[in-house]
């Protein structure tokens, strides 16, 4: 049993439904040797998170992360504690236990979102196609308008090109879409709306269009599962990097937007 | 009922125009196929009850001739039509397209336009109904259009053809790869794919957005395909294209997103009549309208709408055909332009 430092409802939720594997710790100050921390992404999450691995947290939690520099992210990884990230819009579990990404002649990303929320969906869109090409990628052209970027990156591994469309949307209540297609001879779609609620992935091939079973476990109890065995030293975790490698591609791609 | 003499007899004759023109009989009737020394028109010809010749003498001098298809390559078509509107027939039809070069584009349409002469431009994806009614949606929700992204994957065009033709055998040649490794070739290639393949939607793109700023990149897609990426204005463009050898159903789609609304046209297969593009718009909260496809596709409409100009129905902006072919155009050398420098580097 794992105990789970959290005052945040939705791992509150998560801790009842693992309830064999973990306990949320009451008190106003539990302590967190020893503990999953789970931490809110956001305002100073990078300082919380810090805080927690120096504590003695056996795994962290970062809900939905926010804004971060490339300085803090270091300092993250050097604290050399297993950090899971929830990125709800970035469900790569939707893919399949078994999933075979097919091969890709390109691929392409297309995000519209309300113009606060375009980085950070550009940035999961990013950590899409990185999915999907199986490794990390490249940057090399960026073009922005006043209401959008246009940009091509190529993946270290396949060298396969991934175009990216940004795009707003008027209203901040409006949901984003993220959509990310890997296109060959045989294809992989995946489309994150949030405004519809849908999550949707398809693969086609000469056999028809097979659409993966929608994923119900809530995204909180996915990441906290994952960090209670992380802290159990039965997986390793990269969220990290990956983030990392995403959000550094979104810095570069946004750093050309002006105004 | 209007005589056609068609000009060509590949696939796009065979699989294409004829099982087109076969569905608009009360219209059009098939009767002369001319090929140029291949022999193919002949087995057409016989088929259709019409006479067949080499080359396009024969067929423009025949008094049965109306109406003339250009469906010859597309080095032809030019000079093609020239030679149908000198003599003397009353419409042409020309595959896309048009001309290869801006100068050649505007002298042929004016040639048309002095000689009181209907003339289309296949572009079918325009002539779809499933158009029409998106960029109404576009207009009429008052959104302004942020992206256009045409995304394009064909496997080969034969397992198309058999639904629709009888094919001959090794009437369709297999795509060989270019070497994009040579900075020539692959400009001349992604020119090539740009008239022959993204000028399907590059009308449909110049509707919503009427000029090129800027390519800001454009590469070649292995084994054969392009992605362009461009401005026009505040509009962001992407171009995608790729034939591949096996694999999964075509997938032809356009996506325009708004400020508002995120509006996908998704195209049938080529050659086929299995109805009009699907449109689908996604709205700010969520909700998802989708659009029955019409029983009628642009094949069939861009062929309609020959008649409705022969018939004096419809009048024919030779405007818009001079803008449709000198933005492919600008557009088609712009991207050669910009690969070059990409394959150079």
């Amino acid at each position: 049993m794992i105990p789970v430092v959290t005052d945040l409802p939705a791992y509150r939720v998560a801790s009842a439904e693992l309830s064999s594997s973990t306990r949320v710790l009451g008190g106003s100050d539990p302590e967190p040797v020893g503990a999953v921390v789970v931490v809110a992404g956001m305002g100073a999450w990078v300082a919380e998170a810090r805080r927690a691995a120096v504590a003695g947290a056996a795994a962290i939690v970062v809900a939905q992360p926010g804004g971060v520099t490339r300085a803090e992210l270091d300092e993250l990884a050097a604290a050399a504690v297993p950090l899971v990230l929830e990125r709800a819009r970035l469900r790569t579990d939707a893919l399949g236990a078994d999933a075979v990404v097919p091969a890709a002649r390109y691929r392409t990303a297309e995000v519209a979102a309300a113009p606060k929320a375009l980085r950070p969906a550009v940035r999961d869109a990013i950590g899409w196609l990185r999915t999907l090409s199986g490794g990390a990628l490249t940057l090399t052209d960026v073009a922005w308008t006043a209401t959008g970027v246009l940009a091509r990156l190529v993946a270290d591994r396949d060298g396969r090109q991934a175009l990216l469309t940004g795009s707003t949307l008027v209203g901040t209540a409006a949901g984003s879409r993220i959509r990310v297609h890997s296109v060959g001879d045989d294809r992989l779609e995946v489309t994150v709306d949030e405004a519809a609620g849908v999550r949707i992935v398809e693969a086609g091939s000469a056999a028809g269009t097979l659409r993966m079973p929608r994923v119900h476990e809530a995204s909180a109890r996915v990441a906290l599962r994952r960090a209670v065995a992380a802290a159990r030293g039965e997986t390793a975790v990269t969220d990290l990097a990956d983030f990392a490698h995403d959000h550094a591609l979104a810095t570069a791609i946004f750093a050309g937007r002006h105004g | 009922m209007w005589g056609v003499g068609v000009l060509g007899a590949g696939p796009g004759v065979s699989a294409l125009h004829l099982p087109t023109l076969a569905r608009l009989a009360d219209e059009f009737r098939v009767v002369h196929i001319a090929d140029a020394g291949s022999g193919r028109a002949e087995p057409l010809a016989r088929a259709a009850g019409a006479a067949w010749s080499t080359g396009d003498t024969a067929l423009l001098a025949d008094p049965a001739v109306d109406v003339v298809a250009v469906c010859s390559p597309p080095a032809e078509h030019a000079a093609h039509v020239r030679a149908a509107v000198r003599a003397g027939k009353k419409a042409i039809f020309c595959e896309k397209p048009l001309a290869l070069d801006a100068d050649d584009a505007l002298d042929v349409i004016e040639e048309c336009r002095a000689a009181g002469v209907a003339l289309v431009v296949g572009t079918n994806h325009l002539y779809d109904p499933a158009w029409g009614r998106a960029k109404h949606h576009i207009t009429a929700a008052g959104g302004r259009v942020h992206a256009i992204t045409v995304t394009v994957c064909l496997p080969p065009n034969d397992r198309y053809h058999r639904l629709v033709a009888e094919m001959q055998p090794g009437a369709a040649p297999a795509r060989r790869p270019p070497d994009w490794s040579d900075p020539r070739v692959a400009s001349a290639v992604v020119r090539q794919l740009v008239l022959g393949l993204g000028i399907h939607d590059l009308p449909l793109v110049r509707d919503l957005a009427p000029r090129i700023d800027r390519v800001v990149y454009a590469h070649p897609v292995e084994p054969i395909g392009y992605a362009i990426g461009a401005l026009s204005g505040d509009i962001l463009i992407q171009l995608t294209a790729v034939m591949v050898p096996e694999g999964a159903d075509a997938l032809w789609r356009i996506a325009v997103s708004t400020a508002r609304d995120l509006v996908d046209i998704a195209f049938r297969p080529a050659f086929v009549h299995d109805g009009g593009a699907e449109v689908r718009v996604r709205q700010p909260d969520g909700r998802i309208t989708e659009y029955p496809s019409t029983p009628e596709d642009g094949y069939v409409a861009e062929w309609r709408a020959l008649a409705a100009l022969l018939h004096g129905v419809d009048v024919l902006e030779y405007a818009e055909l001079i803008a449709d072919a000198e933005y492919a155009i600008e557009f088609a050398d712009a991207a050669a332009e910009a690969s070059f420098e990409a394959v150079s580097r």
